[in-house]
């Protein structure tokens, strides 16, 4: 007990005197970046938790196969090289000498391990490694085999960062979480990867600490020493600490701040069109409403109703008032920068309050009709102001819509189930390609296959089916760009989701402070620099 | 002597089993753990599988005795969100909220009491007004509006104080402290003086309502008559009888400001028990918030367990009542 405390009285006397002479103690080349953020990461598990915070910051101490170059085009990372062996086989080579932070060599068995640990039950990334069986050919060869021809295996690889076998095994972190034997994950604090930092200290809520390897096998760009990841929840603080210069980048800017922010001499703004595209969903099996009254009838199911919604609403209200001008109004689903996205279809048409009223009147409705919608409050930016703008509009054209609104741990179970007639969703592709959105949330929901997972409007199209799966197995490029395409105009022209808007992504940082700004919201640190 | 003791402890033990049970169903409904394991972007089946394993495919009642007993065995399981043992995870932060709360109320105290003891014998003066009037504003200010008022002033403009976290900690034994660092103690300045502002003006007005009963007491004027000098009067016979409310009223506040302290965490990022609530709250982190609940209770429970038992060694008329017919509830 002494002991402790005379070290602890030790230590508070020496970090007290420290502190007396900052100038002095400080070394003067050491670069720290500070980065600020509304959320901590929740683990220190690559597997666990499929957030973009989460896989940012994880990306800074792992590394994937395959990366991103500045360019956003695939780039080998801890594979020199990969080939295509025939249409359901990749071959990989490994980058040799490259070490984990705790000593390790990389080989193949530790990509196969990764990949298995990466199928397990309690991984959010299952669903980019569904079914693959990863081989070792030998010390620095590994073969991958896909269930089906899949065209963008390689980018969903970038995803799934290497571990290391034998210190997983060592700490017992085989899988992400174990929660059926109540068991404490390891990997939850402690991480060992390949990558330019490693994990020098972790406070979950309060600060985590990385230190740049000195013998990491790359080099980059980015001149970090040390990075100081330290989430603040409340966004006023966050944004103050900025301003008086504890944090030196914010990577979530509460909307309201960013033209205040810009006036800032020291502040400087970065911004780009975000992968998250905001957009409605209906109830289109059921034959009659379940939270709504249209006697007895569903008139979601007719497509003279949701395009009489998609003319109510007036979506560049919606972005220059609540969005604060940080959206970038659209009538599909599909941001820009990804693989079938055609700009033409952006344009949404004009509001027109009459031929919305007359198009519901032509289906049936003349009185309009009443039903609910169901929003979450903590998920999206702004997204309950949004919903009720929107109540609002479509009052305008006779429908009498209920807003309910919840928190995500409320909301998502009930779409999962299915249960709700009108539903916001937010939603983007992770691998700067249209496919996987048409799969997840056009296709006919099919669990085991992976098909509809997030079409919680139940849609089934069994035509439509055919053709998403014929441009999903297409291996030539441009043909396959031009059929996905040709589905987003479809499903547009049928409104079968009414889009509102893609989010813009903001930062602020420093004005020492550079970094470049990716629409899927990754900070490569690898880029980063400090003067 | 023991059967009330008896009697007391078997009431604080009623509440506590009450409120598992309460924490058991309020939280069933708070919406589903599922979200923030697996994610918004999971399959149904993957979702399945996990429930399955974790026992939430169970009829209600199998899982609240397996809750029940587990909790009994102070076994508060794993938390969804931070995957580690909720006891642990409440153990780490629980240090920075006790810090928090106990700077709070002494900085209360402090400036309450001589503020309370000034109020009450000079009046009519302008400096007692403005006090008093001030005190108002703190009573009325929301404790968020307070906090960025501080951070704007401290922080932004001045540069003085950090906006948010802890500063530098030192870990003595389990318990980590930032009292003994530079940086720990600028970081608690803000946070407690939120915290405290309320506090200051309920403790002032107390002591001033307390002081100017007194005073008017036999006592308090046959002691001036009998010429001691009014700092005598003042210190040794008016303040003595009014502190024992202001302390029991202290005692107490201090669960509620361990309890309620989750606006002030927020605001400045303190990692503690207020903050951890908050978060767990976000993610539907349904045994965190559970035990949460339950350390609450115990805290609350046991303050006012103290505070029972103190009354019983100080006030002798609570002895007669027991003899004669039990405790007063």
């Amino acid at each position: 007990m002494t002991n402790v405390y005379l070290r602890g009285l030790a230590g508070a006397i020496l970090s007290t005197g420290l502190l007396a002479l900052p100038i002095m103690a400080a070394p003067a080349m050491a670069k720290t970046l500070r980065i600020g953020a509304q959320a901590d990461a929740g683990t220190m598990d690559p597997q666990a938790q499929n957030i973009q915070t989460t896989i940012t910051l994880l990306s800074m101490i792992y590394e994937p196969l395959i990366t991103r170059d500045k360019t956003l085009a695939k780039a080998p990372m801890l594979a020199e090289s990969w080939t295509q062996v025939d249409p359901n086989t990749w071959r990989f080579k490994l980058r040799p000498n490259v070490k984990f932070h705790d000593g390790g060599s990389l080989t193949a068995e530790d990509v196969v391990f990764t990949i298995k640990r990466a199928q397990s039950a309690t991984s959010q990334f299952t669903a980019y490694v569904a079914g693959l069986q990863p081989k070792a050919i030998d010390d620095l060869t590994v073969e991958i085999v896909t269930p089906k021809p899949d065209p963008l295996l390689i980018d969903k690889l970038i995803y799934i960062p290497i571990m290391d076998k034998e210190w997983s095994e060592k700490n017992n972190a085989l899988t992400p979480q174990n929660l059926k034997e109540k068991q404490e994950s390891f990997t939850a604090l402690n991480a060992n990867g390949t990558g330019p930092y490693k994990l020098t200290s972790r406070q979950p809520d309060s600060k985590t600490v990385l230190n740049r390897v000195p013998a990491y096998w790359g080099k980059m760009d980015g001149d970090i020493d040390q990075v100081d990841f330290t989430p603040v929840a409340s966004d006023p603080t966050r944004v103050a600490a900025l301003l008086s210069g504890e944090l030196d980048l914010v990577i979530d800017l509460p909307s309201q701040d960013v033209a205040r922010l810009a006036q800032s001499p020291d502040i400087k703004i970065e911004k780009i069109d975000e992968f998250r595209t905001i957009f409605f969903g209906f109830d289109l099996k059921n034959d009659t409403l379940k939270y709504g009254d249209a006697g007895g009838k569903n008139p979601f199911k007719d497509v003279r109703v949701r395009q009489a919604i998609n003319l109510g609403l007036d979506r560049d209200a919606v972005v220059r008032t609540v969005m604060r001008g940080l959206a970038s109004p659209t009538a599909q689903i599909l941001a820009p920068n990804n693989v079938g996205y055609d700009a033409a279809l952006d344009k949404g048409p004009a509001r027109n309050v009459e031929a919305a009223k007359k198009l519901l009147a032509d289906a049936g409705y003349p009185q309009g009709f009443s039903f609910t919608l169901d929003c979450p409050n903590d998920r999206y930016v702004n997204d309950e102001q949004v919903c009720k703008t929107l109540v609002t509009m479509l009052s305008q054209i006779g429908l009498k819509v209920t807003l309910n609104s919840m928190p995500r741990a409320k909301f998502f179970p009930k779409v999962w189930d299915r249960d709700t007639s009108m539903y916001m969703m937010g939603f983007n592709s992770p691998f700067f390609d249209g496919m996987y959105a048409l799969e997840t949330t056009v296709m006919t929901r099919n669990d085991a296959k992976g098909e509809g997972i997030y079409n919680y409007a139940n849609y089934s199209n069994p035509q439509l089916d055919t053709e998403i799966a014929a441009a999903r197995d297409e291996l030539d490029t441009a043909k396959r760009t031009k059929m996905i395409a040709a589905l987003y105009k479809k499903i547009t022209d049928d409104a079968l989701y009414v889009s509102l808007y893609n989010q813009v992504l903001v930062y602020a940082m420093r004005k020492n402070v550079s970094t470049p700004i990716r629409p899927d919201n990754w900070l490569d640190i690898r880029w980063v620099t400090m003067n | 002597m023991i059967s009330y003791l008896l009697q007391r402890l078997g009431q604080s033990l009623l509440v506590l089993f009450i409120v598992v049970i309460m924490a058991f169903l309020l939280f069933r409904f708070l919406g589903d753990p599922i979200v923030s394991i697996l994610g918004a972007n999971s399959t149904g089946m993957q979702r399945d599988e996990l429930r399955r394993q974790m026992g939430l495919d169970a009829p209600l009642i199998v899982q609240f005795f397996e809750y029940l007993w587990q909790t009994m065995r102070g076994d508060f399981g794993l938390s969804y969100r931070l995957g580690q043992p909720v006891a642990r995870v409440l153990l780490e932060r629980a240090p920075a909220t006790i810090e928090l709360a106990t700077s709070g109320l002494l900085l209360a105290l402090i400036i309450g009491i001589p503020a309370g003891i000034y109020t009450a014998i000079r009046g009519r003066s302008i400096a007692s007004q403005l006090t008093l009037g001030v005190s108002l504003i703190g009573i009325s200010m929301p404790s968020f509006f307070m906090g960025m008022l501080l951070i704007w002033i401290f922080s932004i403009n001045l540069g003085w104080l950090p906006s948010f976290g802890r500063g530098e900690t030192v870990q003595l034994g389990w318990w980590s402290t930032g009292f003994a660092t530079r940086s720990g103690l600028a970081a608690l300045v803000m946070p407690a003086l939120t915290i405290s502002v309320f506090q200051i003006a309920m403790i002032m007005r107390l002591v001033r309502a307390e002081m100017l009963q007194v005073m008017r007491m036999e006592y308090i004027r046959f002691a001036k008559a009998r010429g001691l000098s009014s700092r005598s009067v003042y210190i040794h016979h008016a303040l003595r009888n009014t502190l024992v409310p202001v302390i029991t009223i202290t005692g107490l506040q201090f669960g509620s400001v361990i309890a309620f302290a989750a606006i002030t965490e927020s605001v400045f990022q303190w990692p503690g028990l207020g903050l951890l609530f908050l978060q767990s709250v976000a993610a539907a982190d349904v045994p965190m918030l559970a035990a949460y609940l339950v350390l609450i209770a115990v805290v609350f429970v046991t303050i006012n367990l103290l505070v029972d038992l103190s009354y019983y060694a100080i006030d002798p008329r609570i002895k007669t009542m027991a003899e004669q017919k039990g405790p007063a509830a």
